[in-house]
């Protein structure tokens, strides 16, 4: 082998040298880095925005993130509530919790949380509706809904949608009372700022879950009869329907009813889940339906068995892909399932407050939408979570600006779980392990 | 890759040889050239006689690396299968992964040479070893470090740094 004696590179030749990289090239590399990465990536050049701005791009990420997620942590953002806050963490893939966000306090115990496309939504301070991208750290108040200040308003139900064809979130507000003949659409993005009020035949029923279930541009929720209504005076369980576009409503069957247990319902994998759970008794196994036709409304029964060791009593708070967010006594865990429903592993989930009783994954989003929202100034931007001051619009998108971590999410849309589970709610699951003590259940192992 | 190519060539080995663009040769053995896909798709249609590779777009430093990077993972892919076949315990792995770590830790031109170099020659694994260390060296770094570090020219319209 011959080696050089000179070498005849010279140092001029060499400069700029990520821009002379292909992009098919760059784009790998770009596709490896971290959401923050990527955000502050946007700001080195024009070409490198370019390229992470394409839709292609934000497919490509996506992709890859999907495929990371399965192998990391539960997701990348957890909400959850405890007492009169929502916390949001992240937790990684050896349980250990982290706090993403400051707690937003003073809500409502029994308030909702909601995720979709890269932004939560939950009724936050003064019962006021918030959306929040914890990416950005910012959030916005949504204008108050004709609803609001009845004294039903914790029974209230929200629904949070990305609606792909109009490129447009959509909030469903929902009185949830009985008899109710309305609800109410909110419409972000361009043009309205007042709820629209759908007209529907008068309900007979009312929602469990403080959250409506999105999927295939339908929100769904659970909903239970007046004895009246049935026949033989018994109560009924079925899944209300809306569809965002043509605003009709419709109804699926319920695949079990068992008046001692509670369903949880969620949507995975591109299909609605119905999942039961026990607050009273210790469960052995978990039972869960799919909804394996939608359009025959074929319901597929499927089993998970617990771990001997750590039998649920109660919580199962939020599942999301293979694994499952639950609550037992004070702890939470997460518990990783093959498709057989045998447990791979449970682990502890450390760092989160005590009592966390509801929990809502959450993936971030590359996409703006929520830029769009702010800088068209449609709505007034409500206070900052962690009582920071109110911020003009004018220097809220210089910090916008500022802080290139905030710019980028990731297209929601075509994650396998777009909008997991929410339990709790108006029947005040798991509300009474309720504790006014914000404690942190620290220490431990995680253990299988 | 495959040792198919040379099935029970013991030696003489043969070679290859690899041309380098300012016009230096490289006697390498068959089996590592082969690392390379490039090399490997023309191989069969060439004459024995005449393997001979003229790489335009590789310089004879970067192609030294390449030709050190590929004879290592021939021959601890060699010594890893051995110890499987012989069911002994073996860090060969991890020993290669920590080789890895240590070959790819080159100055920012070096790096883009082999990058460039391992995306010509379409050697994979090296390709992946390259664009790893590039994101890697992107991570937690500033945009103003990055554009630094990779010597790109400032056209960004906003310079949300610039304030901090």
């Amino acid at each position: 082998m011959k080696k050089p004696f000179i070498s005849t590179k010279t140092g001029a030749g060499c400069s700029k040298l990520v821009v002379r990289i292909p992009d098919d090239i760059l784009l790998d590399i770009l596709v490896r880095l971290s959401l923050k990465s990527l955000l502050r990536c946007k700001c080195v050049c024009k070409h490198w925005c370019s390229l992470i701005r394409d839709p292609t791009f934000v497919q490509l990420y996506l992709g890859h993130v999907q495929k990371e997620s399965n192998i990391a942590g539960f997701s990348e953002v957890i909400a959850c509530r405890y007492a009169t806050s929502i916390c949001f963490y992240s937790i990684d893939k050896d349980g250990f919790a982290t706090e993403v966000l400051p707690p937003v306090n003073d809500v409502s115990s029994l308030g909702a949380i909601t995720s979709c496309n890269g932004l939560l939504c939950f009724i936050g301070k003064g019962s006021r509706l918030q959306a929040c991208n914890p990416v950005t750290r910012e959030t916005l108040t949504l204008p108050k809904s004709s609803c609001h200040g009845t004294p039903y308003e914790v029974y209230h139900k929200i629904g949070f949608a990305f609606d792909t064809c109009s490129k447009k979130y959509k909030v469903v507000y929902w009185p949830g009372i009985l008899g109710c003949s309305e609800i109410e659409v909110l419409t972000l993005g361009l043009g309205t700022k007042l709820w629209r009020k759908v007209q529907c035949d008068p309900f007979d029923s009312v929602p469990w879950e403080s959250c409506l279930v999105y999927l295939n541009g339908t929100f769904h929720w659970q909903s239970i009869s007046r004895p009246a209504v049935h026949e033989n005076g018994k109560r009924t369980n079925y899944i209300t329907t809306f569809n965002v576009e043509s605003e009709k409503f419709g109804i699926i069957t319920h695949p079990a009813m068992k008046s001692n247990k509670r369903y949880l319902l969620s949507e995975l994998r591109g299909r609605l889940w119905l999942i039961e759970s026990d607050i009273a008794k210790e469960l052995k196994v978990l039972n869960l339906w799919v909804l394996a036709d939608y359009e025959k409304q074929v319901w597929v029964h499927q089993l998970i068995r617990l771990p001997v060791m750590h039998r649920m009593k109660g919580c199962v708070n939020a599942i999301q892909s293979d694994r499952i967010f639950t609550t037992l006594n004070q702890d939470s865990y997460i518990c990783c399932y093959d498709s057989q429903g045998e447990l791979i592993k449970l682990t502890k989930v450390i760092g989160l407050p005590v009592y966390a009783n509801l929990a809502q994954p959450h993936l971030e989003s590359l996409n703006e939408d929520m830029e769009v929202m702010v800088s068209r100034n449609l709505f007034p931007l409500g206070s900052v979570v962690h009582g920071q001051r109110r911020r003009t619009m004018h220097s809220n998108i210089r910090k916008t600006q500022i802080k290139p971590i905030m710019r980028i999410r990731l297209e929601l849309r075509l994650f396998q779980v777009r909008n997991p589970v929410i339990s709790g709610g108006g029947g005040g699951w798991g509300d009474a392990e309720v504790c006014s003590e914000a404690g942190r259940g620290g220490g431990g192992n995680a253990e299988v | 890759m495959k040792d198919s190519f040379n099935p029970s060539i013991e030696p003489p080995k043969k070679t290859v040889t690899l041309v380098s663009s300012d016009g230096y040769d490289f006697e390498v053995e068959e089996e590592v050239a082969l690392e390379s896909q490039v090399i490997k798709d023309g191989f069969e249609d060439k004459a024995v006689d005449d393997r001979e590779y003229l790489l335009f777009n590789v310089h004879s430093d970067t192609l030294e690396l390449i030709i050190k990077y590929c004879e290592k993972h021939v021959s601890s892919r060699k010594s890893i299968s051995a110890a499987a076949a012989s069911s002994s315990s073996s860090n060969g792995e991890e020993a290669l992964k920590e080789w890895d770590e240590h070959f790819i830790s080159v100055d920012t031109n070096t790096l883009y040479d082999i990058l460039m170099a391992a995306d010509y020659l379409n050697i994979k694994s090296l390709l992946d070893l390259a664009i790893q260390k590039v994101a890697d060296t992107i991570h937690g770094r500033s945009p103003e470090q990055i554009r630094k570090k990779f010597n790109i020219e400032n056209d960004s319209i906003i310079d949300p740094w610039a304030s901090e």
